[in-house]
C-alpha cells in the first residue's frame, strides 16, 4: 500500500518513470485478467492499453487513495466489459451455421492457449461461462474484490452477484470434471 | 483438498505466458501516450465525464428516455422473418383478457400446474394433486382451497409479504419484459431459431442473471409456444397457451361451490417468519429424507415433494391435527423462501444430519440488518457478524 501511494504521488507530480514502474509492477496481472475475460489476446492488450491511456489522461486529477492493483484490475474489467458488449451487439446468430442458439457459452479454440499448461483447462472452462459469471469469479479470486464491490461494478445487487458466483463455480466444477484432482 | 479449493487456487494464480516482445511494444505505446500528454494537455474531458453527466438528473432522465425510445424502436423493428416480429410474439401476452397455460417448476421432471386466469383471479390445479383446486384472488390477497373429493373448502390469507407475489405468471412475464425495455442500458438480443416437437420456433430472450424470460413462438404465426422464466435460483416453463378463452365466473369465484363445507385452517401466509422455514427443514429431514436436510433449498423442490409428504404422513399413527401441522409447516416454509430470496443467504445443509449442533446449514442477513442469522443442524439460530460467518 505504501509503495502504491509513493508511486501515485510520483505519477501525479509528473515523474515519467512512475508510469513505467506501475506498468512493470502490474501489467502481467492486468493482461492475465483481460485475457481470461476476453480470451482474445489482441482485445485484452487493447483493454490494458485503454486503462493506461486513461491513467495518463487523468494524471493530474486522478487521486487513487487505495491499493493500485484492485483499482487497475477493476479498470481493466470495465474496459473488457465494454469490449465484450460491443462484440456481442455485432455477433451474428445463425441456426444454419451453429445448429443451436448462442448465449455466449461457446469456447473459442484458442481460449486456453494464452495460459500456461496447468491453467489451460481452467481458461477454456472460463471461456465457456456467460460473461457476467466469468467476470464475477475472476474479480473475486484473481482481483480479490469483495462481492459488494463487484456488484457496484456490474451495476447489480449483491444477491445477483453471489448467484452468478455460485453458478460459475458449479459450472466450472462440472466442466473440469475431475481434471484438476 | 476439495475440487472447489483447487479451482479457487488456480483462479488466484492465473497468469498468461509472458511475451517480452509484446510487453515492450505495449509499454512503448503507453510511454508515447504519456510523452504526448506532457506536450499537449489532454483535450478529452476528465475521466469522470460520464459520472458528471449521469449525476445531472435532467440529463439522466433525458438520456434514459431517449434510450428507452431507441430501444423500443429497435425491438419492434426486429424482423425474424417477413411474417413474425417481436411485437407479434408478445402481443397476446399483453392484450388477452383471459388465458390458460400449463407450467412446470424447475425442469421437465416436476408436476404440471394448470392455470386459468381471468382478471386477477387464477384457478390452479396440479397434476399430482388431482383433488385440489386453488382459486387465487390477487386483489384480495386470499386463496380459496377446494378439496373436490371431500367437498371441503378453506380460505387462506396471503396479505403481507407475499401479497405482491400473488400474481399469475403471464403478469410476471409482462413485468420482466417491461422492466428490461425500460432499462437505459437495454440492448435487445438477436432472435434465435429452434425446433420444438418438429415445429420451427423463433426465440427471444430478455433479462439478466437475476431475472430472464425466454419466449419461443411459432416461426410462421408468432403464437407463443413456450415461455421460460428464470429468476435467481428458480425456473419455470410455461406452455400450451390459450388466449381469450371463456372462463365462467363460478370457475374463479371465491365462494365455494354448493355443497362444500367451509373449514377453518390455521395456515396463515400473512405472517411468515424464518420459524416456518426452520420447521419445514425439520419436516424435510424427518419425513422426506433419511434424517438429512435437502440438497438444495428451492421452492421447486418443495413443490415436487408435496405429494410424497402426503404419502408419508398418511399412514403414520399420529393425530390428524399433527399431520396437518407438518403439512402446514412445509407449505409455509416453502412460501417463506420467496421472502428469503429478497435477502443475502447461503445454504449448506446438503448431507447434514438433523441434530448436528456443530454444522451451520443456512445463514442469511435480514434486510436492514447488520448481523446475520445462522441456523445450525440442530435447528438452533444464532446471530453472527459478517466476519464470523462460516467459510
Amino acid at each position: 500500500m505504501l509503495q502504491d501511494k509513493r508511486l501515485m504521488r510520483r505519477f501525479n507530480r509528473g515523474d515519467k518513470e512512475a508510469l513505467r514502474d506501475i506498468y512493470a509492477l502490474y501489467k502481467d496481472d492486468l493482461v492475465s485478467l483481460a485475457c481470461a475475460l476476453l480470451h482474445d489476446k489482441t482485445a485484452a492488450e487493447d483493454a490494458v492499453h485503454d486503462v493506461f491511456a486513461r491513467l495518463v489522461a487523468g494524471r493530474e486529477t486522478l487521486k487513487i487513495t487505495r491499493r493500485l492493483r484492485p483499482y487497475l484490475l477493476s479498470a481493466v474489467a470495465n474496459a473488457a466489459r465494454q469490449h465484450h458488449r460491443r462484440q456481442a451487439s455485432r455477433a451474428e446468430v445463425s441456426l444454419e451455421a451453429h445448429g443451436s442458439p448462442d448465449f455466449g457459452g461457446d469456447c473459442p479454440p484458442d481460449a486456453g492457449a494464452l495460459f500456461g499448461e496447468q491453467q489451460q483447462s481452467l481458461a477454456r472452462a472460463l471461456a465457456a461461462l456467460p460473461y457476467e459469471q466469468r467476470e464475477v469469479v475472476l474479480l473475486r479470486h484473481f482481483g480479490d474484490l469483495k462481492f459488494k464491490a463487484i456488484a457496484a461494478r456490474q451495476n447489480t445487487n449483491l444477491n445477483t452477484v453471489q448467484g452468478r458466483y455460485r453458478y460459475a463455480l458449479e459450472k466450472l466444477r462440472s466442466l473440469l470434471n475431475g481434471e484438476l484432482l | 483438498m476439495k475440487p472447489t479449493d483447487n479451482i479457487v487456487q488456480l483462479l488466484t494464480n492465473m497468469n498468461v505466458t509472458p511475451d517480452p516482445d509484446s510487453d515492450r511494444q505495449k509499454l512503448d505505446a503507453v510511454l508515447r501516450a504519456q510523452a504526448q500528454s506532457h506536450l499537449n494537455p489532454p483535450a478529452d474531458l476528465p475521466p469522470n465525464r460520464w459520472r458528471t453527466i449521469m449525476e445531472n438528473r435532467i440529463t439522466k432522465l433525458t438520456t434514459a428516455a431517449a434510450a428507452v425510445l431507441i430501444a423500443g424502436v429497435i425491438i419492434f423493428s426486429l424482423v425474424v422473418s417477413p411474417k413474425v416480429t417481436f411485437a407479434d410474439v408478445i402481443k397476446p401476452l399483453f392484450e388477452a383478457d383471459t388465458f390458460a397455460y400449463d407450467l412446470v417448476f424447475g425442469g421437465e421432471e416436476g408436476p404440471v400446474v394448470h392455470d386459468r386466469v381471468s382478471g386477477n383471479r387464477i384457478r390452479r390445479t396440479t397434476s399430482d394433486l388431482p383433488n385440489m383446486v386453488l382459486i387465487i384472488d390477487a386483489d384480495a390477497a386470499k386463496i380459496l382451497r377446494l378439496d373436490t373429493a371431500g367437498q371441503a373448502a378453506a380460505l387462506i390469507d396471503i396479505a403481507g409479504p407475499l401479497e405482491q407475489q400473488a400474481r399469475h405468471f403471464i403478469a410476471l412475464v409482462r413485468e420482466t419484459i417491461e422492466r428490461q425495455m425500460a432499462d437505459p442500458d437495454f440492448e435487445p438480443a438477436e432472435p434465435f431459431r429452434r425446433q420444438i416437437d418438429g415445429r420451427k420456433v423463433v426465440g427471444y430472450s430478455l433479462g439478466d442473471d437475476r431475472q430472464r424470460v425466454t419466449i419461443l413462438a411459432d416461426a410462421d404465426t408468432g403464437a407463443p409456444m413456450q415461455i421460460e422464466l428464470d429468476w435467481g435460483r428458480e425456473s419455470v416453463i410455461l406452455r400450451n397457451f390459450e388466449f381469450n378463452i371463456p372462463i365462467p365466473e363460478d370457475q374463479v369465484s371465491m365462494n365455494p361451490p354448493a355443497g362444500y363445507t367451509m373449514h377453518q385452517t390455521q395456515m396463515d401466509l400473512s405472517n411468515l417468519s424464518d420459524q416456518d422455514l426452520i420447521e419445514s427443514l425439520r419436516v424435510w429431514a424427518e419425513y422426506l429424507r433419511d434424517g438429512t436436510f435437502p440438497p438444495q433449498l428451492l421452492k421447486q423442490e418443495y413443490v415436487k415433494q408435496i405429494p410424497l409428504l402426503r404419502e408419508k404422513l398418511g399412514p403414520l399413527p399420529i393425530p390428524d391435527e399433527e399431520k396437518e401441522k407438518m403439512g402446514r409447516y412445509f407449505i409455509q416454509g416453502m412460501m417463506y423462501l420467496q421472502i428469503l430470496n429478497e435477502m443475502e443467504w447461503h445454504y449448506a445443509g446438503a448431507g447434514v444430519r438433523l441434530g448436528d449442533a456443530s454444522t451451520p446449514i443456512l445463514w442469511y442477513r435480514p434486510q436492514g440488518s447488520e448481523t446475520w442469522r445462522v441456523i445450525y443442524g440442530d435447528l438452533r439460530v444464532e446471530e453472527a457478524a459478517s466476519d464470523q460467518l462460516p467459510q
